[in-house]
């Protein structure tokens, strides 16, 4: 029976080639530079996958509506998915079901853009937007550089651009606006002007702040902006975004906004019950009137849009002036990009697609039909836009107040929030000091593991 | 029977199990009294009762969130991957429990092994696989399941075991080759197996959630149970509870149906699964 | 049977009646039907269980580099990291190992007897037991994405049917955050494991109590033992081996256990285990290294721990026969 064994260490060996070879087929492909223009005489179906969520689909309909009007020999296939934020990663390294465009939230092409796999888009920033006399370096705003400029070092090719904005806008403090009037409160000025009101809230018998609590991510304007403040301007663009070694994230002022977030519980002004409520749940107590103000973003109108009652009046705010900003602060977030499949089969058409949706015209139809704001020089001074979105714009476009973001292209940061410590400080499982040493634990080993990866 | 229980002794027992069964119960009957109600009805007051059983839930359920789609799938993937485990599971078995070559005993050792190791660890070189073979589709879920030397063989080889070789014996004076021996004779003959072997998996993978979850990559292709935890995903960014619960229901129905007139096989089927060895 | 069966197998293949040549051409086609039966399952087997075992072991020595997406040799480091986060309790590492056998204990020392007992009531065919048996089954039949929905309905804070209904006794102080609470949480996810998984274990061991002989019941109620008596020295002793073959289940699903927790509580508020952050780092970080490392340690821990429970019930079993 010597033949079975035969037979079987062929199978295993086979096994293995299979496997052996199918590690090499992630190779490098679509990094080539392509002339632009879309071919008129071609059917060509552009795959459009995106993060269907707070925005809803009706901006990508028009845009679907609008580009193939244009392109009569284009057609998009558009894709919707709540999950996207999971499924995108399999997609784009895999190949299955690739998209040609995507528009997602996070910032995996920070790692596909190096490995071509997604399109490197350096050349399109220097095309100008339609609609506009602008190129798109000129056209995205400067906050927005600050992430989408990515900076590689001189060895590997200088600053590359991977990715566009898809959408950028305020995270911050939303208060019940109606509620304000009838008990005479006003929106604070100053950290200790809030934590007074606070306790007036409070006392009135109603819970003065609220987040999401299964997604500690919702505070993060609330901890950048005390990093900030602690730290200062120079030290917070300086050093902690733009890292020379892992110090920093050692810095006071991790611990000492910890403490700050702790401290919101300690004074009982975090709504019972927070810590276990998603987005839905505590936006949904926000409408109720149980709680004065939450931790939330500008999405938030449009993605509870079923559940307004009838004359609600919300707006958004920034975080009180504290600390070393002598103003108050916005907190600008950006985590939502659209990108080209480093192997699509259409890269032109997909650039195409990108430039167009790029243009003021389908900006201000963004915030129309999805409530969205996005980072480039666009006003929408002429657009018909709720009191809530002009309350948004105004906590970004108003020179009273000092914006920023955290959002940073440069790999060396440690981007890290720390959800699970904040998760573990607001349920007590955790001491600040605990977690700002765990914090600075990980922050040096991540420093140095990207210094080893990038070859630094 | 032996010995019955004394009075209180049994009443104790039937309020606990009463309850128990109550809790299992119960929530269905809740979600589906709040799958008529609107959004705000259902924030005001989830115990009372809808003010109209209107199906705007159901058919919202149906049309914005692809559940038909997902029940297509479901279907397929469960049909195909059965069928596949079936007929893997018992060739491997048949082999293995009538024909005495070397190395027999080995491939049955090798299989016991496999599935005694604990394997959600093997997790990163299977992404790695998937990512490297373009396996994140329906192919990759359907070759995943195909597997022929899992607890199902072990059920048929059992079975196999316990028929007598003189049928096939028989067959082979007729003419009959070894195949014609294991698919006309030996495997009708196995047909309990086949029965809870059936049965078992397509429960299973019906109800699978995570290996879809993670091969299936287009929100076009999805099972039941991976479109109802994207709904639940979705559902927090639009708040339509409601909206959920009638798919929550639509998606229970069936199987509930199919168990109240199935149950004796159903349980007939698990019982064997759970008693191998 | 198994001798009976290659008796025969021998006296077909290798009759004395049959030409040599003849005979040579049949064992060919013989061994290429064994081939041709077997070559994908174990082909399938290769890829899916062993090579994925092996190359485990390889990842668990490796570190992933984000840029350039390949593996590189990297020695001990991820058991290093893993061993710090443990100690550490980063990340949750070590709540996570630390769950990982409070499940063992579930699942074994809990949810076992419970069935256990559970069976042996519903064997009286006390009022309802068939009712009993046919809903206690029900978790079983339905995905555990729709279980844990409906748990999560079940404690949800502010809409949710316990909460609402301690409300209406006027017991408001005792709503809690159920799932969302470090001090509830985890206990919750261990109720929903005992409420969602008496039911296949009650179909096992009342398959096997119904099979002791009714003599034996019959003689001992003359002899006018308790129920209590009937049932440690009687049931037990008889379904011992079906009692073994659950507990054993029960112990090897342990080390596998992240669902739940990850579909309930999304593995926050102390209820993660190791197989879940195998999950997400694998799914989330991508840290394959650290992932690989983490699942060789608990596969190793799960060897040794099931192997020392079934030695416990092998000794127990021998001690009744």
């Amino acid at each position: 029976m010597k033949r079975a064994y035969k037979i079987l260490s062929l199978i295993l060996a086979l096994s293995l080639l299979l496997v052996g070879c199918s590690g090499q087929s992630a190779d490098k492909g679509g990094s080539e530079e392509v002339s632009p223009g879309v071919p008129e005489d071609e059917e060509i179906t552009l795959r459009v996958t995106f993060f269907e969520a707070g925005f809803g689909r009706a901006w990508q309909e028009w845009l679907k509506e609008e580009f193939e009007a244009k392109h009569p020999n284009v057609t998009i296939e558009l894709v919707g998915d709540a999950n996207l934020i999971e499924t995108i990663t399999p997609m784009i390294e895999s190949g299955a079901d690739a998209p040609d465009v995507f528009m997602t939230n996070g910032s995996g092409w920070e790692e596909w853009g190096p490995q071509g796999l997604v399109l490197d888009l350096t050349s399109l920033y220097e095309e100008i937007v339609p609609g506009t006399d602008m190129t798109l370096n000129e056209y995205i705003t400067d906050v927005a550089k600050d992430k989408f400029f990515f900076d590689l070092g001189e060895e590997h090719g200088g600053v590359k651009k991977y990715a566009v904005p898809w959408s950028a806008g305020p995270m911050s403090v939303v208060y019940n606006v109606n509620m304000f009037e009838e008990h005479g409160w006003e929106y604070p000025e100053t950290w200790e002007e809030f934590e007074e009101l606070c306790e007036e809230i409070k006392a009135a018998g109603i819970a003065p702040l609220t987040y999401p609590g299964q997604y500690p991510n919702y505070v993060r304007p609330f901890i950048r902006t005390w990093q900030l403040q602690e730290m200062g301007e120079e030290k917070f663009f300086g050093e902690f975004k733009n890292p020379t070694s892992p110090e920093i994230y050692n810095d006071p002022a991790i611990l000492q906004a910890f403490s700050k977030f702790r401290s919101l519980f300690d004074n009982g002004w975090i709504m019972e019950g927070t810590t276990a409520m998603d987005h839905t749940q505590v936006q949904m107590e926000f409408i109720n009137n149980k709680v004065a103000m939450i931790l939330n973003g500008y999405w938030l109108e449009q993605e509870m849009s079923e559940a307004w009652p009838k004359g609600y009046k919300i707006a958004m705010a920034p975080v009180p002036q504290a600390g070393s900003i002598d103003k108050p602060v916005t907190f600008l977030n950006m985590p939502d990009y659209m990108a080209i499949y480093g192997k699509t089969k259409h890269p032109e058409v997909a650039k195409e697609f990108l430039l167009f949706s790029l243009s003021p015209e389908s900006c201000k139809m963004f915030a129309k039909l999805a409530g969205g704001l996005r980072p480039f020089h666009y006003d929408l001074d002429d657009v018909d836009v709720t009191e809530f979105t002009k309350s948004c714009q105004d906590v970004i476009g108003n020179s009273d107040y000092y914006q920023f973001t955290d959002a940073s292209s440069n790999p060396l940061m440690f981007k890290t929030l720390g959800n699970d410590y904040l998760t573990q400080i607001a349920t007590g499982e955790m001491t600040p000091e605990k977690a700002a040493e765990e914090f600075y634990n990980e922050a040096q080993m991540h420093y140095e593991q990207t210094k080893e990866d990038l070859g630094l | 029977m032996g010995r019955k229980f004394s009075k209180p002794v049994l009443i104790i027992a039937e309020v606990l199990l009463f309850i128990y069964a109550v809790s299992l119960i119960f929530p269905y009957i809740w979600v589906f009294i709040n799958s008529f109600k609107s959004v705000p009805e259902f924030y005001s007051s989830t115990w009372s009762l809808p003010e109209s059983f209107s199906l705007t839930n159901y058919i919202r359920a149906l049309k914005e969130t692809n559940m038909l789609s997902y029940f297509k799938w479901s279907i397929i993937v469960t049909l195909v991957g059965t069928a596949l485990q079936m007929i893997f599971s018992a060739m491997t078995a048949f082999v293995l429990a009538k024909y005495k070559f070397k190395g027999n005993a080995f491939i049955y050792s090798c299989a016991i092994a496999g599935f005694l190791i604990p394997t959600t660890g093997t997790l990163a070189p299977l992404y790695v696989f998937l990512k490297n073979t373009g396996l994140f589709n329906i192919y990759g879920l359907i070759v995943m399941y195909a597997t022929g030397m899992g607890t199902n063989m072990v059920i048929y080889y059992s079975f196999f075991k316990k028929i007598s070789w003189s049928y096939a014996e028989a067959a082979f004076i007729d003419g009959a080759g070894h195949f014609r021996v294991f698919w006309n004779i030996m495997l009708p003959m196995a047909r309990e197996a086949s029965i809870a072997v059936g049965i078992t998996s397509a429960i299973r993978i019906w109800n699978d959630y995570f290996l879809p979850s993670i091969l299936l990559t287009n929100p076009k292709v999805q099972t039941v149970a991976v479109g109802l935890r994207s709904l639940q995903v979705q559902q927090q960014y639009n708040a339509t509870w409601t909206v959920l619960f009638a798919a929550v229901i639509l998606a229970t129905l069936p199987t509930i149906l199919l168990y109240i007139i199935f149950q004796d096989k159903i349980s007939k089927g698990f019982l064997m699964g759970g008693l191998k060895e | 049977m198994k001798k009976l069966a290659k008796a025969k197998d021998k006296d077909k293949f290798n009759g004395s009646n049959a030409v040599k040549l003849d005979s040579k051409r049949k064992d060919r086609t013989r061994n290429i039907f064994i081939f041709l039966m077997l070559a994908w399952p174990i082909l399938n087997w290769l890829i899916f269980t062993f090579y994925m075992n092996l190359e485990t072991l390889a990842y668990s020595f490796q570190r992933l580099n984000r840029f350039t997406g390949e593996m590189r040799f990297s020695g001990l480091t991820n058991y290093k990291i893993l061993f710090q986060k443990i100690i550490n309790n980063s990340d949750s590492y070590g709540t996570a190992f630390r769950n990982t056998f409070l499940w063992l204990g579930l699942n074994v020392l809990v949810i076992g007897p419970i069935s256990l007992v559970v069976s042996y009531v519903l064997s009286k065919k006390i009022p309802l037991h068939r009712f009993y048996n046919a809903v206690l089954f029900i978790p079983n039949i339905i995905s555990i994405v729709i279980l844990t929905m409906v748990w999560s309905f079940i404690w949800a804070p502010n809409q949710g049917i316990v909460n609402d209904l301690l409300r209406m006794l006027g017991l408001d102080h005792l709503t809690r955050v159920w799932l969302g609470d470090p001090d509830t949480a985890l206990i919750n996810v261990f109720i929903y494991c005992v409420w969602a998984g008496i039911g296949f274990n009650n179909l096992i061991l009342s398959g096997a109590i119904a099979k002791i002989p009714k003599e034996i019941l019959e003689s001992a109620e003359l002899d006018g033992v308790s129920n209590w008596q009937e049932f440690i020295h009687i049931i037990v002793p008889s379904i011992w081996p079906t009692f073994a073959t659950v507990t054993i289940l029960g112990a090897t699903a342990a080390f596998r256990v992240f669902l739940q927790p990850q579909l309930l509580t999304n593995g926050q508020y102390g209820t993660s285990t190791i197989a879940l952050k195998v999950v997400d780092e694998v799914l989330g970080g991508g840290d394959y290294g650290l992932a690989s490392a983490a699942g060789v340690v608990m596969a190793i821990l799960g060897f040794i721990a099931v192997y020392l429970i079934k030695k416990f019930l092998d000794k127990m079993e021998a001690k009744w026969s």
